[in-house]
């Protein structure tokens, strides 16, 4: 009787070892997938990817162009009302012109990619 | 009979351990050691691509926007602008050519030495860029300039009615002159900054015309910004002259000095 008390002991022993070295075995290979998915989307070597920041922005070039004439009025309408809108357009103008000079900047300060091996 | 069936349980249970790890084994067979050469420079060349084309388009749509721009100018030295768009549409080509080939690539050398490429092209591109920029404000500096003269001929009708009804125009008069004098200077200078650089050629690696090229342009903005302030103080003048011939009409005292240089 004692005898075979031991031998269930040992065989529920056995049984957990088993259990345990299968999920361990399960863990294991679910953490593989998950690294060779890492593997996949990192390419393990950004080194060699080229841009190693994000792009620059490209200069605005986009500014309105400067072929309205009409905003400005009669040539020879010289009313103060005349004159107010002349100078709106006339403002309007010059915050164009400091946008280009901002274009102007972009296009020094714009730098390479660097493109590593 | 009892060591028989332990046994017989040990061995089952190696058994066991053994099929489950024969069917695990696939996905350790699938380790990035193990397997991935190939996929690995797959996705890099993916990622090259991807990266290539990003910087391919970002260029293009500046270029493009550029051309756009360079076609609405309309006080630009008609040479001068045919070259920047010449220019623009040529590394326009280069670059579109450049994407389709990155895109085509099959092997990851030749994938890199296109992905290179860009960077060369970058040379033409940076000096593309900031000429083309400097032509578009030199232009609007110039459209402005005509919009002040126009202003100023309406305003010296006003001042000389005022001046045959008797009242002071000498502080007026004096506005006038600084805003002509502003307005002629800032198309000089407009007009010298596209003169800077209208014929600058990319350095192609040659440091020596990099740093001249570079020179050439920070001192063209430096003109533009020049004309710009020009373009300010003429603006002011002109406020000024109307405040003035409004104290003329309403009988009070005109301001009696110009805000300007």
């Amino acid at each position: 009787m004692p005898q075979e008390s031991s031998s269930r002991r040992v065989v529920w022993v056995i049984v957990v070892v088993v259990v345990l070295v299968v999920l361990g075995l399960l863990f294991f290979s679910g953490g593989q997938n998950n690294n060779s998915g890492n593997a996949l989307v990192g390419t393990g070597d950004n080194s060699s990817a080229a841009p190693q920041s994000q792009p620059n922005l490209a200069p605005d070039q986009s500014q309105p162009p400067v072929t309205n004439p009409s905003s400005m009025s009669s040539p020879i309408d010289t009313s103060d009302s005349a004159l107010n809108s002349d100078l709106s357009s006339i403002d309007s103008q010059l915050d164009g012109l400091n946008s280009d000079t901002s274009g102007i900047n972009q296009g020094l300060n714009d730098q390479p990619v660097q493109q590593g091996q | 009979m009892k060591d028989k069936n332990i046994k017989a349980i040990i061995v089952s249970a190696f058994a066991v351990i053994s099929i489950a790890a024969v069917g695990i084994s696939p996905v350790f067979a699938q380790t990035p050691r193990a397997t991935s050469s190939a996929t690995r420079i797959q996705s890099q060349m993916n990622n090259l691509v991807s990266r290539a084309d990003q910087e391919i388009t970002r260029r293009i749509t500046g270029l493009n926007n550029l051309a756009s721009r360079i076609t609405s100018m309309k006080r630009i030295d008609s040479a001068d602008q045919a070259n920047i768009s010449s220019s623009v549409q040529s590394q326009i080509s280069v670059l579109t050519s450049l994407k389709t080939k990155i895109d085509a690539d099959t092997d990851i050398a030749t994938l890199r030495a296109d992905v290179q490429s860009i960077t060369k092209s970058y040379r033409i591109y940076a000096l593309i860029i900031p000429q083309g920029a400097v032509f578009a404000a030199a232009d609007r500096a110039i459209y402005i300039s005509g919009q002040v003269d126009a202003v100023s001929t309406k305003l010296s009708g006003r001042i000389s009615t005022a001046q045959t009804a008797g009242k002071d125009v000498s502080a007026a008069q004096a506005s006038l002159s600084d805003l002509n004098a502003k307005s002629a200077d800032a198309k000089t200078e407009a007009q010298a900054a596209v003169s800077e650089v209208s014929a600058l050629k990319p350095d192609n690696g040659d440091q020596t015309l990099l740093q001249a090229n570079t020179a050439a342009l920070k001192d063209a903005r430096s003109k533009i910004q020049a004309a710009g302030k020009d373009l300010q103080a003429a603006r002011q003048d002109a406020t000024d002259i109307i405040k003035d011939l409004k104290g003329f009409e309403g009988g009070t005292t005109p301001s009696t000095t110009p805000t300007s240089e």
